[in-house]
Order: C-alpha cells, then structure tokens, then sequence
C-alpha cells in the first residue's frame, strides 16, 4: 500500500518506519535527559493520534503514520507540557491536521505543525512559559524575549542543555536521524540544507527587533543560536521533508525551504514569539501549490499557449 | 465599533468571503480596513455617532455582492493607516493562498462530506494559526 | 461558490425552457463562466449570460422567481433540504465571534431573526443593507449584519434565504453562552466548530 503522492518505490509502511527509527535516538536521548515528563509527553501524544486515526481510518493505523505523526508531535513540545495536552497535540493533528482531507497524502498542511500551531493559538501559556523547569533549575528559553531569559553559551546548546521542546534535548540526535533519511533518500537533503542555511543566514545579517535589543540581543548574529534553540531542527528533518505537503519538483522545494527559514528568523526576531519553525512550516505549506504552479507549469506550458486543463 | 483584533477580523471576513457572489469585488473590500481608518482620523465632534453607519454604508455600496467581508473588516479599530493597509492586503493574501490551496485540495480528491466549505473553512483555521505572529509585526 | 444542480434546479435549463436563450448561448456562457472561474472570479451563470447582452436583467430575475417557486414547490414542508449549511452556519459564528457578551449574542440572534422577515421579500444583498441605519449602536449591529449579509447575499431563493437566516438566528442563540466559559474562544474555534458543523450536517443528510 503506498500513500498516494509518496513519490518513493518504497511501501508507506516502510517509510514510517524509517521515520520513526529516525527519530527514536531524539525520543530516547529526551527521555535520558529530561526523564518521566518527556516519556508521558511522548506516549500520550503517541496515543492521541492513534485513537483518532482508529476513528477515523482503521486502515491507516496498519500503514504506521498515526505513530509517526506523534511522535513528530512529541519532539515540537516541550517536556512541561501536561500529558493531556501532548494528547490533544496528536488527536488536533490527525483530527484536523490529516482525516478531514482523506487521510495519509492527501493533508495540505503538515499534521504535526499543524497541531503545534493550533495549540500555541488555543493554549499558548503551556508553550509560551516564559520560565521552564529544567533539571531542577527554572530558567527561560534562550529563544523568548522575555525578562530572566539568558544567554546560552555553546557547549549548552548543543548538549541540549536549555529549556526547550523535545527535539532540542539532544540535537545531535535530530541530525542524526536526519542525515541517516537523507542518506536512504527518504528525504530530499536540499530541504533541510536550504532551510537551516537560510536560518544561519538571515542570523547573522538581520538585525533584530526592539524585543530582541531589550531582552535577547544574544539573538542577534549567532547562527548557533537558531540552528539548535527551538523547534529549527526538528522543522528542517521531519516537518518540511514530508512529501505530502511539499512541492514537487527539487527547485520549488529549495524555495520552499528558504521561505519557511526566513519566516522562521522573522517570527523570532520581530514578534513575542519564541519559537516560529512550526507556523513557517505551515506558512511553506500553504504557498507550496504557488510553487508547484510557477515551477511545474512553466515547464509543461509552451511559452504564449496556454496549458492543457488536464495539466492544471 | 466593537472590539477585536485586526488579524481575527481578517480570518472571520475570509470565512464569510465563502458567500459573497463576486470574486472580482474583493479588491474594494480590501480597501475597506483603510476606509475605516481614515474615518477614525476625521474629526467628527459632535456627528461622531454617524460616522459608524457612514463607514458600513461606503464599506458596502461598491462591493454590492460581498457585504458580509466588508462589514466584518470595517469593525476593527485599526491603529494607523499602516496597519489598516496591512489588514487589507492580509486579507486578500489569505484568500489567495486558501484558493491555491483548494486547488491542491480538490485534485486530492477530499471526502465528499468535507469538499468545498468545510474544507475551506479548516484552510482558512489554519492560515489563522500559521499568520498570528503577522499581527505582532 | 453557487451550484445550481445543488439547489436542486439548474438555471441552464431554465432559461432555456422558458425560451430566453438557446443550449449554444448557454454552451457559450459556460466556456465564458469557466475562464472566468480559471481567473479566479466565480460568476454566476445568470449574471454572465447578462453580462453578454443574451438576457436582460428582467429575464435575469424571472428565471430566479422561477427557480424560487418550482424550489417552493419540491422543498420538503419546514425545509429540511439544506445544500448550503455553510450560509447559515458561517453566518451564525460571525456575531458569536465578534460579541463577547452572552446578551450581546442573543440580542444579534433577535436582530438575524428579524431579518429573516426583510430577507424573505427582498432582493440578494438588502438583507445587509437594511441594517446599515442601526450600525451606530455599538457592538450588535455590525455583527448581525455582517451575517445576515452572509447569508442574504448568497444565490438563492427568498425563501432560501429566510430559513438560512432563521436558523442561523437560532444557532446563533445557542452559542449565547458561550462567553461565559472560562476559555478564551478564538476565531480558530468559531472556524474549526463551524468547519465540522457542515461537514457533519452533510453527512447526515
């Protein structure tokens, strides 16, 4: 069974299942760290998008996507989160995010950005904390502009050691699973390097808001900072790679990936936002049918003739 | 005038835009956050009470088949004329990009229970969610 | 957004059957109606067949009065065919959205009701229209205007549009209370409820 715009000779099973062994070094190393919270986090947001999938699609528990679309979930929420909201997380995205559309290759916007963004608009206190508990400590994110944020050295932000969603425990691991996808060609490897050197880019050149100047200024000129704070990793391997909701030819998702980091260092240097790599995702989504239309249709239409129907 | 947000304002013209005949008005409907502002500008004195009806009344009259957009961006209180031309360009972006979207939808083939409005409407969800940090900017 | 096979009587066969045009005129109007729709702007088909000089706009309204009263005729007493719970139901969450008072809600579900009154022996957009005078009172108006033009404005019959806007009154009623939850409603929960409203209204039906 293959979902019907995977665009890969492999089974649909076998993709999520690359997926998630993918993503299992994250979930393990977040659990490691972060302890009991970070595992509720996980199988409640598991289950949550298991029990709806069941409602709504029997068939689409076989193929693995509901756990896929989780534990994506999982790793864009932070270890504070109550279990129940990790569970509303997963059933907001197969609920809203994938079965109205028609289930699995038929979503417009991705499940799991999609789930985070309806939260940040529905709850935003559980993801907009401005102090977090972590190992004992309360400290702010490095990403919020907020009073008590601080800055973070280095060696902490890539040990994983600031507050933050799950994927950012141990963003070595995200990039492992990411590049191990890569490598099998589950996903295109332009994407994520288009989208994280947009992200360095834009770090280092755009000058940042009165928020930033006031309360962040350490955002300002550090690529390291936005590459591994925030949900920047997880967004660059597991959300913009899904085929269903990118576009399809290899130039259109290059764009597609370099909108969704300059939305991204937008949301993070002109709002109160702390993290945008979810709503630029979702942003990226919806232009994605403009990209495949100037990219597609300019190669199938003869210039000065109009397209086919069928081709439009 | 009543209280919301320009950004909520925006997402609820471009759910009713589900019903307005024209398409091709839309762009006077656009304007219509601008109309509003500049009519908070004006110095009203003691006719303030009459500018509310007179601003509905211009908000409608030229897109005769889209009021219900029209009304529903004129509530707002918009900040400036910057914001008021923002509101307006917002709102003919996220029509835009939900009727791309519906495009990619309808070859997708949706269930027949969510195909045209409902679908719509979930689009329109969550370009609301995806565009919150645009009322910040 | 307007499908006539949905209302349940095509206007191209109308205006055919009651001898304004021939099947090439409409042939004609639907290859226009069709660029226009790949423009991006849906125009009914009555207005495109006026648009090309083939009717004029007394022939225009003649054929809706028809497909008013032959709709009349076949609709089910207390219309329960309902191919457009969209108009209603959009038009119900507008106030619910805009008001954040239990009273102010109510008191738009009175205004809607009211114009259900006005809509039904009116012309398409005079349901908004007629609201205009009271805007001036803060809050309810413009909320029930709005939706009443939701639905006043949309293609349909005067009876169509009467019920659409009676039961949006009383959808709208219902959500009165809703201001007294302790959560704050956004218009991402007015979107999504009424996005699932429809789709399970559809389903049922």
């Amino acid at each position: 069974m293959k979902g019907p715009f995977l665009r890969s000779p492999q089974s649909t099973r076998g993709l999520m299942i690359q997926v998630v062994a993918a993503a299992t070094p994250a979930l393990i190393a977040a659990v490691v760290r972060l302890g009991a919270p970070a595992a509720a986090v996980i199988v409640s947001a598991i289950a949550g998008a298991v029990a709806v999938e069941a409602l709504y699609h029997r068939r689409g528990l076989a193929d693995g996507s509901a756990v896929v679309t989780g534990v994506i979930v999982a790793l864009l929420l932070p270890a504070t989160a109550p279990p129940w909201l990790a569970a509303a997380g997963g059933a907001i995205a197969i609920g809203l995010g994938k079965a109205p559309w028609g289930g699995l290759g038929k979503n417009p916007f991705n499940p799991a950005a999609l789930a985070r963004g309806v939260l940040m608009v529905v709850v935003p206190a559980h993801l907009f904390a401005p102090a977090w508990t972590w190992d004992a400590v309360t400290a702010a994110s490095p990403l919020s502009k907020e009073i008590g944020a601080t800055a973070p050295g280095w060696l902490a932000l890539a040990q994983g050691d600031v507050p933050g969603c799950l994927g950012q425990a141990a963003p070595w691991t995200i990039v492992l699973g990411g590049v191990a996808l890569a490598a099998m060609r589950t996903i295109d490897w332009r994407v994520p390097l288009a989208y994280l050197a947009t992200v360095a880019l834009l770090a280092v050149v755009l000058p940042g808001g009165d928020r930033v100047a006031a309360h962040a200024p350490w955002l300002v000129g550090d690529p390291l900072v936005h590459l591994l704070g925030g949900g920047t990793l997880v967004a660059a391997f597991f959300l913009l790679t899904d085929p269903v909701t990118a576009p399809m030819t290899p130039g259109a998702r290059v764009a597609f990936a370099a909108i969704a980091g300059a939305a991204t260092m937008a949301v993070r240097h002109y709002t109160p936002y702390p993290d945008g790599a979810a709503l630029a995702v979702l942003l990226a989504n919806a232009l994605a049918p403009w990209l495949d239309r100037l990219t597609v249709e300019r190669r199938v239409t003869p210039r000065g003739r109009r397209a086919p129907r069928d081709q439009r | 005038m009543i209280e919301i947000a320009a950004l909520d304002a925006v997402f609820l013209a471009a759910a009713v835009t589900l019903t307005a005949d024209r398409r091709g008005e839309l762009r006077w409907v656009a304007l219509v956050p601008l109309l509003a502002a500049v009519a908070a500008l004006a110095p009203a004195g003691a006719y303030a009470y009459l500018v509310p009806p007179v601003v509905a009344l211009l908000a409608t009259a030229p897109p005769v088949r889209a009021p219900a957009p029209a009304l529903v961006l004129a509530a707002p209180a918009y900040g400036s004329l910057v914001a008021a031309v923002t509101a307006g360009a917002a709102y003919l972006a996220a029509i835009w990009l939900a009727d791309g979207l519906d495009r990619r939808i309808e070859q997708r083939g949706v269930s027949a229970s969510w195909r045209g409005a409902p679908a719509r409407l979930l689009v329109i969800a969550a370009l609301y969610a995806a565009l919150q940090p645009v009322g910040h900017l | 957004m307007h499908d006539d096979a949905a209302e349940g009587l095509r206007v191209r066969d109308l205006v055919v059957e009651l001898g304004f045009v021939t099947r090439a005129d409409v042939e004609l109007a639907l290859e226009v109606q069709e660029e226009l729709h790949e423009q991006g702007e849906h125009a009914h088909l009555l207005d495109v067949l006026e648009d090309l000089g083939l009717i004029d706009e007394r022939q225009h309204d003649q054929v809706l009065l028809h497909q008013d009263m032959r709709l009349v005729l076949a609709e089910i007493p207390g219309g329960r065919r309902d191919h457009r719970p969209e108009r209603w139901i959009v038009a119900a969450v507008v106030p619910a959205a805009l008001i954040p008072s239990t009273l102010g809600i109510l008191a738009a579900a009175a205004v809607l009701a009211l114009g259900a009154v006005i809509a039904a022996g009116s012309p398409r957009r005079w349901v908004a229209l007629g609201w205009l005078a009271a805007i001036g009172v803060p809050g309810v108006p413009p909320a029930a205007a709005a939706a009443a033009g939701a639905t006043g404005s949309a293609t349909g019959s005067a009876r169509s549009r009467a019920t659409a806007l009676l039961r949006a009154a009383a959808l709208t009623a219902a959500l009165a209370p809703l201001p007294l939850l302790p959560v704050a409603l956004t218009p991402l929960h007015y979107l999504v409820a009424a996005a699932a409203l429809v789709a399970a209204l559809r389903r049922w039906s």
